[in-house]
């Protein structure tokens, strides 16, 4: 989804909430943002099962928060620094997080013994396929940081505004995820 | 971090984060995601609803978030208040009296224990000894060189269970008259005419030991020459077990 159609949706979803139509406000809000959630929570626990249920789980919370919406940021922002906690607390979960561990393991094993190309730059591919196996394996906080700006695509300062910090900030911390991220990928290249 | 310094190292991780942006391409939202998501929170609304109803109907009975603060806060005060209670029950169950009697008896074993030595040397003969006979009691009185008095009390026509029991010097008469009605009576007969003074049952003690668990044992000899054995618990003061005993001073 393009920023354009965002700003479309943001739109729709703020008139439905000043006439308190709380359910068209729901439903506005999930056709426009269930593939850039549902990938954003895919990609935060590495399965496809648990992010799609921790994306229903986002909306849903949407849902409760929504009457509670003030406006002191977009809705865009509003709804990534929900679905950011969903996934931060579903990785607390202990159990899960070691289920989820397990499968990453066995994944990370199972994909160990494909034909891997050698120069993984020269393959887009392959680099994306590093770039998941290293995110999967990366702190979820940077991980976190890193899928909001460069696969959602939030601004800066829509980050400083849900981490509650300064833009500086966050251009330290994401300059350090991408350090981490690209050390966890050379050991596994 | 400056703003310039940062799109330098976004610059050099340009094929990573190139990476990362297509890391939900593959992404396909399931069918009926939206569908799902809807019926959910529909259903979390009824939920909601029927709580808010329920609420509202209970809400005339159920105090407000500060006044149950205050319950709380009050009962977590009471509980803790009550410790010394408990710690009260506990030791009343331990020594086998009471809670009420607790103090009374942990004073009484107190006084024997410090009076253990004079309390085996009662005699007839000493100025230490007095002897009051009433109607319906016989009293023994032995004063030990700490002020403490040993009372003694017998009721002849056996209303009441033999006791001895301490009247430590710091108590006054009306102090003493807690220990028991047969001591209040004790007191109230002391105070007759001397006419009343007659022979009392014990002459003397023989022996004395302690047993077990807050008991002693004493053996006496009475007026008529014979001897028995008292046991004595010495928090209540009652004796517990009497029995004749041969005159040996060797408990």
């Amino acid at each position: 989804m393009d920023w354009n159609a965002q700003q479309a949706c943001d739109e729709d979803v703020q008139r439905a909430l000043a006439c308190g139509a709380f359910p068209r406000a729901l439903e506005t809000l999930v056709q426009g943002y269930q593939r850039a959630v549902v990938g954003f929570c895919i990609n935060m626990v590495g399965d496809v099962h648990q992010g799609e249920d921790l994306a229903q789980d986002v909306f849903l919370a949407a849902h409760r928060a929504l009457p509670r919406f003030r406006r002191q940021a977009s809705i865009r922002t509003w709804l990534f620094a929900i679905a950011r906690r969903q996934c931060l607390k579903a990785l607390r979960d202990s159990r899960r997080r070691r289920r989820l561990e397990q499968e990453r393991q066995a994944a990370i094993a199972a994909a160990a013994h494909r034909n891997v190309p050698v120069t993984p730059q020269e393959d887009p591919e392959q680099q994306l396929w590093l770039v998941r196996q290293a995110l999967a394996r990366l702190d979820k906080h940077e991980r976190a940081l890193l899928l909001m700006r460069y696969d959602t695509g939030l601004l800066l300062t829509d980050m400083a505004h849900i981490l509650g910090i300064s833009e500086a900030s966050v251009r330290r911390r994401l300059a350090g995820a991408l350090g981490h991220l690209r050390e966890v990928m050379s050991d596994a290249a | 971090m400056r703003r310039d310094e940062f799109e330098k190292h976004e610059q050099s991780a340009q094929e990573i984060i190139q990476a990362i942006g297509r890391a939900s391409d593959e992404v396909r939202v399931p069918p009926h995601f939206a569908a799902r998501v809807m019926a959910r929170a529909e259903s979390s609304t009824k939920h909601r609803r029927f709580r808010s109803h329920l609420a509202n109907l209970l809400s005339p009975w159920m105090p407000s978030g500060r006044l149950r603060a205050a319950i709380a806060l009050a009962f977590v005060v009471a509980v803790i208040g009550a410790i010394p209670q408990y710690a009260t029950w506990y030791k009343a169950f331990t020594a086998g009296v009471p809670s009420t009697a607790l103090h009374t008896a942990l004073e009484q074993e107190r006084l024997w224990e410090k009076n253990f030595s004079c309390a085996t040397r009662l005699d007839q003969n000493s100025e230490d000894y007095a002897a009051v006979t009433g109607d319906k009691v016989h009293v023994v009185v032995w004063a030990c060189p700490s002020g403490d008095v040993l009372v003694t009390t017998e009721s002849p026509q056996e209303t009441a269970s033999p006791r001895s029991v301490w009247v430590p010097l710091a108590a006054s008469p009306s102090e003493a008259s807690h220990w028991t009605p047969l001591i209040r009576q004790a007191f109230a007969t002391g105070q007759r005419q001397t006419d009343d003074l007659r022979l009392a049952r014990i002459i003397n003690v023989l022996c004395q030991k302690w047993l077990r668990d807050g008991h002693i044992m004493r053996r006496v000899r009475l007026d008529n020459g014979s001897c028995r054995d008292e046991v004595i618990n010495t928090r209540t003061g009652e004796v517990v077990q009497s029995r004749p005993a041969p005159c040996n001073p060797r408990c």
